[in-house]
């Protein structure tokens, strides 16, 4: 399957200023640039609606661009038909054809785009078949699988043709959360082996940080971020991209910038650091992960600590999540390890340490400081192989 | 099947509300049919008050007793039933019977003798002709209406173009105006388009009138099916026309069973049309027609119109036993999520 010959590291998928409006007054995508390497694989994130189907429906062929280019390895295809760009795409309901076994469903684009002899196809087919699993199902109609084997012979269509780019549209969310896991890995293992460039669209931010190569974080059209998943996570360049990636979402409170302090439903005092970030700013958006959030309530009090209510403990297994009710209104969220010793209603101090602020313009959500990234180290390293 | 009790007192109870003298809530009240019909709730006055409340309680126990509701209820069935099935056998009897069999008294559905002289008179009268005319036209007509139906409702479904809605609802116009009153328009149409005393011009007619209505059937039947499946065969080389030949047809083949029997039914026994188009043309006559012409040739020759009935409704019961397997449910159900 080694259908790269130059292993050249340029663009081979770009988007340029690509924009999508529908009956001259309805915008679904509004300028989305991106570029991809060969073999990379691209996760597109975001919230529903917030065009980021469209925009792989795009890059399919299956809708024209209003305005801007999308090129496959250097030359345009916009106005071509998606037979022509050689890319291959899974659906969200995997959409075989019914009627059709799954030998058919997977023979079928060869059938229609090769004049290919029928002992070819069924060889590849096979080949297929036999990475995938699903030898044994080759006879059967989609009615007679299972969600995880129609998603398989759904890869194995797509796979089949050998793409160049490779389209995947929420592919795993019709699974069970078992299965889901199973298949996230055995997707990232299959778009390895094959080398395929891959846009991955979810708006599942736990497949979005675990798969991709890199992350592109969409809202209402517009690109917000593209980064490796870690620098999403750590150094998020606006408010949206701070919610929308980790889970809890990151705290927000916004307040009046008055140099030393910033002062909203809460008081945060500034640190020096933040007060020059905060530098020329009137409003500013304090924000803090909730894994660095401390819950100590039996402690001395330190600065940034504030006085507050336990609402809901939500214990995960590892770690719980305390939400609380600060002193003045905003409500926390606090990820600890273990189970806390707090219980509901309980009045607890919370600290949100300096040293972990991220902070924001309030007006146009723009990051104006992140926290160093914390340290990677936990002892876990490959052990040498000889070589 | 809830209704007010009135009490001697002239108070009304609510079955549904109905309390035991306790206080609890009757379990009956939620008595389910074991025919998985609606819930039954049965009429339970307060039997506190007095005993003719009581007695009436248990009158209401009785009627309302799942057996006897079962009872009641397969008795409107049958009674439905027969209310149609009777005319079918009366016309099947009647055909059976010898000459002056008809009306003798008492009434008998199983005639004392068999005689198929009706049978022989309606063949010899061009039984053959008729249902041969008759299966041309249908078979035209319906193929046309088919034909015109299915691009225009998969058009309709997935393609988006200015004016859709709009076009769709004088489509639906169309389908309005009764072919009855644009009879006299339609004949001078005809006329001057040299298709008067033509099966082209009464298969046209069909086609023309039936395709509005069969348009927006199937246009719901394809809106059942999911985009990806056209996204998919587009990814797989297919043009439109593949995409509807080789990927929509089947899932949608249902709804196309339902348009081929509704047409076929309309089009095989339709008569006012007919008449009109084909007048005196007698070698292109249809079924409708010909029993219509023992009315006129013998003065209502009641056993040769039964006779002719029964023949001309064996076909569409072979259509309808032929195409009813397509009926079965959504093909297309299994390529949704499992």
């Amino acid at each position: 399957m080694s259908r790269h010959d130059n292993t050249t590291t340029e663009e081979y998928l770009e988007l340029v200023a690509v924009a999508k409006t529908y009956g001259g007054t309805t915008t679904a995508v509004e300028d989305v640039t991106l570029s991809l390497e060969e073999g990379e694989l691209l996760v597109l994130v975001g919230p529903s609606g917030c065009g980021k189907s469209t925009t792989l429906r795009m890059i399919a062929g299956l809708e024209d661009p209003t305005t801007g280019d999308i090129r496959i390895d250097g030359s345009s295809v916009v106005g071509t038909e998606p037979e022509a760009r050689n890319i291959a795409m899974v659906f969200q309901n995997y959409a075989l054809y019914p009627h059709m076994t799954a030998r058919e469903n997977i023979g079928f684009g060869l059938r229609m785009t090769t004049d290919l002899s029928e002992d070819i196809v069924a060889e590849r087919v096979e080949s297929v078949a036999e990475t995938l699993d699903v030898t044994d199902l080759l006879e059967d109609t989609p009615d007679e699988m299972s969600g995880g084997q129609q998603q398989r012979v759904a890869l194995g269509r797509a796979i089949v043709r050998d793409p160049s780019v490779f389209l995947l549209d929420e592919p795993l969310s019709n699974l069970d959360a078992t299965l889901r896991a199973q298949m996230r890995t055995e997707i990232q293992q299959l778009q390895r082996e094959l080398d395929v460039t891959t846009v991955y669209v979810t708006h599942d931010q736990t497949e979005a940080m675990t798969m991709g190569d890199r992350v592109a974080v969409l809202s209402d059209g517009q690109i917000q971020q593209v980064d490796t998943p870690l620098a999403c996570y750590y150094e998020p360049a606006n408010l949206f991209v701070a919610g929308f990636v980790g889970e809890p979402s990151m705290n927000t409170v916004t307040a009046r910038n008055e140099r030393n302090r910033f002062v909203g439903p809460i008081e945060y005092p500034a640190t020096t650091q933040l007060a020059e970030a905060a530098d020329g700013v009137e409003r500013v958006t304090v924000g803090i992960r909730p894994e660095d959030v401390s819950v100590r309530p039996d402690e001395e009090a330190e600065t940034a600590t504030f006085l507050g209510t336990v609402d809901v403990i939500e214990p995960v297994g590892e770690r719980s999540f305390v939400h609380v009710t600060l002193e003045g209104g905003p409500h926390v969220t606090a990820a600890v390890d273990g189970t806390p010793r707090v219980s509901e209603l309980d009045r607890i101090e919370v600290r949100l340490p300096p040293d972990r602020v991220h902070l924001f313009d309030a007006e146009t959500g723009e990051a104006l400081h992140h926290p160093q990234r914390r340290s990677t180290a936990t002892g876990l390293h490959p052990v040498a192989d000889g070589e | 099947m809830t209704h007010d009790t009135h009490r001697p007192d002239g108070a009304t109870t609510d079955s549904a509300d109905t309390h035991q003298s306790d206080g609890t809530t009757t379990d009956s009240a939620d008595t389910h049919r074991s025919d998985g019909g609606a819930t039954i709730e049965p009429e339970r006055p307060d039997p506190s008050t007095d005993t003719a409340v009581g007695r009436l309680e248990k009158f209401a126990d009785t009627v309302g007793s799942p057996v006897v509701v079962d009872a009641a209820v397969y008795l409107l069935y049958a009674v439905s039933v027969a209310f149609f099935v009777f005319p079918v056998l009366w016309v099947v009897s009647a055909s059976l019977r010898p000459a002056g069999e008809l009306f003798s008294y008492p009434f008998r559905l199983l005639p004392p003798e068999v005689s198929l002289s009706a049978y022989r008179q309606v063949f010899d009268a061009g039984m053959v002709t008729w249902l041969f005319n008759s299966t041309v036209v249908t078979v035209l007509g319906v193929g046309g209406i088919l034909a015109v139906s299915i691009p225009a409702a998969y058009a309709f479904s997935r393609f988006e173009f200015r004016g859709r809605r709009g076009l769709l609802g004088v489509v639906l116009m169309f389908q309005m105006i009764s072919p009855v009153i644009i009879i006299v328009p339609l004949y001078t149409v005809m006329s001057t388009l040299g298709l008067l005393r033509t099966r082209a011009g009464l298969v046209l007619l069909y086609v023309g009138i039936q395709t509005p209505f069969s348009i927006w059937l199937l246009k719901g039947y394809f809106d059942t099916i999911p985009t990806e499946l056209d996204y998919a065969a587009r990814i797989d080389g297919c043009n439109r026309l593949q995409t509807l030949r080789y990927v929509l047809l089947r899932p949608v083949a249902p709804g196309i069973a339902v348009v081929a029997i509704f047409n076929t039914v309309l089009t095989w026994s339709e008569f006012v049309l007919a008449f009109t188009v084909l007048r005196s043309e007698s070698r292109l006559h249809t079924i409708s027609i010909g029993v219509y012409k023992f009315q006129g040739q013998y003065g209502n020759d009641w056993r040769a119109i039964a006779a002719a009935s029964v023949v001309g409704m064996l076909p569409l019961i072979v259509v309808f036993l032929g195409l009813q397997r397509y009926f079965v449910k959504g093909l297309v159900e299994g390529s949704l999520k499992g």
